[in-house]
């Protein structure tokens, strides 16, 4: 299953909530796009590919939004089964893999 | 009538009129004579320019040294007269004779407070510089034109010249950047196309702005960007005039994550050692604990690593007391405080040209 953040919501990605940037923010794209495809990509058992190509660019805060806060709505579970596809800028594949989602779990896990 | 005219009493008091209307002729042809005779042997610039600041009642003399980016003490105290002045003042002369050395990041954060200032009916005027190279930087900017212009800045964009445009907003667009990556791919690239690092730094900036430079409203920034087409390089200049980065964390609640790790740095450091804080932030270097783990405050070291992957180039940030220049690894505080946040970055087209998808084109 595959998700293209330029053709599926937005080639210009806006900030970090809806209030910011109505339309095209990481919240928005996380509730409306990206959690749902992720549910039923676990359900049967795929891989969900997120590609980022084809926008004009990223704020740090939208993504972190988007996939620091899947991994905070689907807490206690790790957000797994994911992989990002970033040709243009390969470091926002480390970024949202090593950073912001394990870092939104430690979040969830040291307020237990 | 003839009565009242020969009275003691209206003698008295016409004659008491008189002379006060003669003291004052006296002084006023003093004045004049000591004005004459100071520009006397002037130039013919020199005499006008005097003539005209004759008019205004405070004048502020800009340092010989205006690039912010090489001498930031001298312009940020600069700065600081000025805005000083135009709070209490109607009216400002801002001699520039002696300027040798200006930079677009005077030019720009000068011009933010001057064209406000005018827009609010201040008056204002001023010398150019005597230096031939600082005065065809000022000229070419374009700056003395549009701040002396009848036609006011409308909408967000502003174009000085055909090498130099002004963008301002007191809002979050993206409209807006993806305008500011269009014009600049053009130049870098020959035509529009992604900037890798250019829509993320400005758009953090622009966020970083209007969620935290306000003291009531949103603040305004001010973003210049100066095309060169011979040397394929752009200056960009963003500045806003609000609380400034250390100032706007000290503010913040004690309950937010980004406040406790800013007071253990300026343990960790001292209190008034700026200079490190702002390493700090920029680096992310005060220990692990300073990733933050909700995502937050990611802004300015995000644009930390577009200078370390080569995306931009002379990456300088100055806000509060504090100066970076990041790209040289130097930090220093400041004795006077800039009150907002200014950066300034270049990028030119071996940044770009590393990326596959920037050569197919």
């Amino acid at each position: 299953m595959t998700i293209s953040i330029a053709n599926d919501f937005s080639k210009t990605p806006g900030f970090r909530y809806k209030i910011q940037s109505p339309g095209i923010s990481g919240e928005e794209f996380r509730d409306n796009i990206l959690e749902p495809k992720y549910k039923v990509a676990q359900q049967n058992g795929e891989v969900l590919e997120v590609v980022l190509d084809g926008t004009s660019g990223y704020l740090t805060s939208f993504l972190e939004e988007a996939f620091g806060g899947l991994q905070r709505k689907v807490y206690p579970e790790k957000v797994s089964m994911i992989q990002i596809i970033s040709n243009d800028e390969k470091h926002w594949i480390d970024t949202i893999m090593k950073r912001y989602i394990p870092r939104a779990y430690e979040e969830m896990q040291s307020k237990q | 009538m003839k009565l009242l005219y020969k009275s003691q009493k209206y003698k008295k008091h016409s004659l008491k009129i008189a002379r006060k209307q003669l003291k004052r002729r006296l002084l006023r042809k003093k004045r004049d004579k000591h004005f004459y005779r100071s520009v006397y042997k002037k130039t013919s610039d020199d005499q006008r320019s005097l003539r005209i600041k004759r008019k205004y009642k405070q004048t502020v003399n800009a340092p010989s040294n205006l690039s912010f980016l090489e001498d930031p003490n001298s312009v940020v105290l600069f700065l600081t007269k000025i805005e000083s002045i135009l709070s209490n003042s109607k009216s400002l002369y801002v001699e520039m004779k002696f300027v040798e050395k200006i930079d677009y990041a005077t030019i720009t954060a000068l011009f933010a407070i001057l064209y406000t200032s005018r827009k609010k009916g201040i008056k204002i005027d001023g010398s150019m510089p005597g230096n031939p190279l600082a005065r065809s930087i000022l000229m070419k900017s374009g700056f003395i034109y549009t701040l002396f212009s009848d036609n006011p800045i409308v909408g967000h964009k502003y174009e000085f010249t055909a090498n130099n445009q002004l963008f301002t907003l007191n809002d979050r667009d993206m409209n807006v950047v993806e305008e500011i990556v269009d014009s600049v791919s053009t130049v870098l690239a020959g035509e529009k196309c992604k900037i890798p690092g250019l829509y993320t730094t400005v758009g953090e900036l622009m966020d970083n702005t209007i969620t935290h430079a306000a003291e009531n409203e949103n603040e305004r920034w001010w973003l210049s960007i100066n095309c060169n087409h011979i040397d394929k390089k752009v200056e960009f200049v963003f500045i806003d005039y609000g609380i400034g980065i250390f100032t706007s964390l000290s503010r913040k609640s004690g309950k937010e994550k980004i406040k406790k790790i800013f007071d253990e740095v300026c343990k960790s450091f001292g209190v008034d050692a700026v200079e490190r804080h702002l390493e700090a932030i920029v680096k992310r270097s005060a220990g692990e604990e300073f990733n933050l783990s909700d995502g937050h405050g990611e802004g300015i070291y995000g644009i930390y690593n577009s200078l370390q992957r080569g995306d931009l180039n002379s990456l300088y940030i100055i806000s509060n007391n504090a100066y970076g220049d990041i790209a040289n690894n130097r930090y220093i505080k400041l004795k006077r405080e800039l009150k907002g946040t200014l950066y300034y970055w270049e990028i030119c087209v071996n940044n770009i040209k590393k990326y596959d998808y920037i050569n197919s084109k």
